[in-house]
């Protein structure tokens, strides 16, 4: 009975599998970041680059495109978030402040991303 | 006509976990991070009662609960997400041999494969793909526990047999 409920070995290599990409993805990415110091706040949407900002500024700015999305991004002590934005379900205000390169906030209703691009020095 | 209705509350039910998931939020820094309790529905479904019906029943969960709770644009997400998922479990439960952790697995990993896929798309950008290893871990985990509860749930549920349940 219910055999089919009991893990079996093949359960174990799948969840094995699993651990490997995660540990190989992740080390990826770290390898692809490491060393890198947070340099830039780089807007895009639909895949265009709307800004590029040096993370040393402070300020803020507001984007409005064409389908009435708005989004105010703030830019503080090395450090970049989205503070307020339109979208139904702010997702991109919730995901707080990003300062590591590489971090980024998204929008999917309006289609955006803000990340921070890093460079060496 | 039994089953139909059957079938009517196991919507029912996914609609409420999904609904009480939407509560809480476990990690604000990574969106789509969950447990993905409605899963938990569908694995039961498929198998209690068979792939058609873990179909309908998902497509009912995800159109109905974009209706509800979400928007139009939030249903071609979760759709991406629900149906990669499921293909990801009936092809791990025909085909691969594993037990229903393993196929809940398969779930819960192709669930946010599927709609990070499907927001690298949307957003034009590859960059979303700096959340694959924690969406990775995460589908694991959740598949895990849910896969468990689905085996316990699947004994305690009157008429339980072992045939799989694709019978009936």
């Amino acid at each position: 009975m219910f055999e089919y409920a009991r893990i079996n070995s093949r359960d174990l290599s799948l969840i094995a599998a699993v651990l490997l990409i995660f540990g190989i993805s992740a080390f990826c990415i770290f390898l692809l970041f490491a060393g890198q110091k947070s340099r830039w706040v780089i807007v895009e949407q639909n895949g265009d680059l709307l800004a590029r900002i040096s993370l040393q500024e402070e300020r803020t700015v507001s984007y409005t495109c064409e389908e009435g999305g708005r989004h105010v991004i703030e830019i503080q002590d090395g450090r970049v978030r989205v503070r307020e934005a339109d979208c139904p379900d702010q997702i991109c205000v919730r995901q707080g402040w990003l300062e590591k390169p590489g971090q980024l906030a998204v929008c999917l209703p309006h289609r955006m991303v803000v990340r921070i691009e890093g460079g060496f020095s | 006509m039994k089953k139909t209705a059957v079938l009517g509350m196991l919507v029912c039910a996914a609609m409420m976990l999904s609904y009480v998931e939407s509560l809480v939020e476990l990690t604000p820094s990574i969106p789509g991070i969950k447990i993905g309790l409605a899963n938990l529905v569908i694995v039961i479904c498929l198998y209690r009662y068979g792939e058609r019906e873990a179909f309908l029943v998902n497509l009912a969960r995800v159109v109905l609960g974009a209706f509800l709770f979400g928007s139009l644009f939030s249903l071609l997400y979760s759709l991406a997400g629900a149906f990669f998922s499921l293909a990801a479990m009936v092809a791990g439960k025909r085909r691969l041999g594993f037990s229903l952790v393993g196929v809940s697995v398969c779930g819960g990993v192709c669930h946010n494969l599927g709609q990070l896929f499907m927001a690298m798309a949307v957003l034009q950008s590859v960059w979303v793909i700096f959340y694959l290893p924690w969406l990775l871990l995460a589908g694991c985990a959740a598949g895990i526990l849910i896969g468990i509860c689905a085996g316990r749930v699947c004994r305690r549920l009157p008429g339980s047999d072992d045939t799989q349940g694709t019978e009936k």
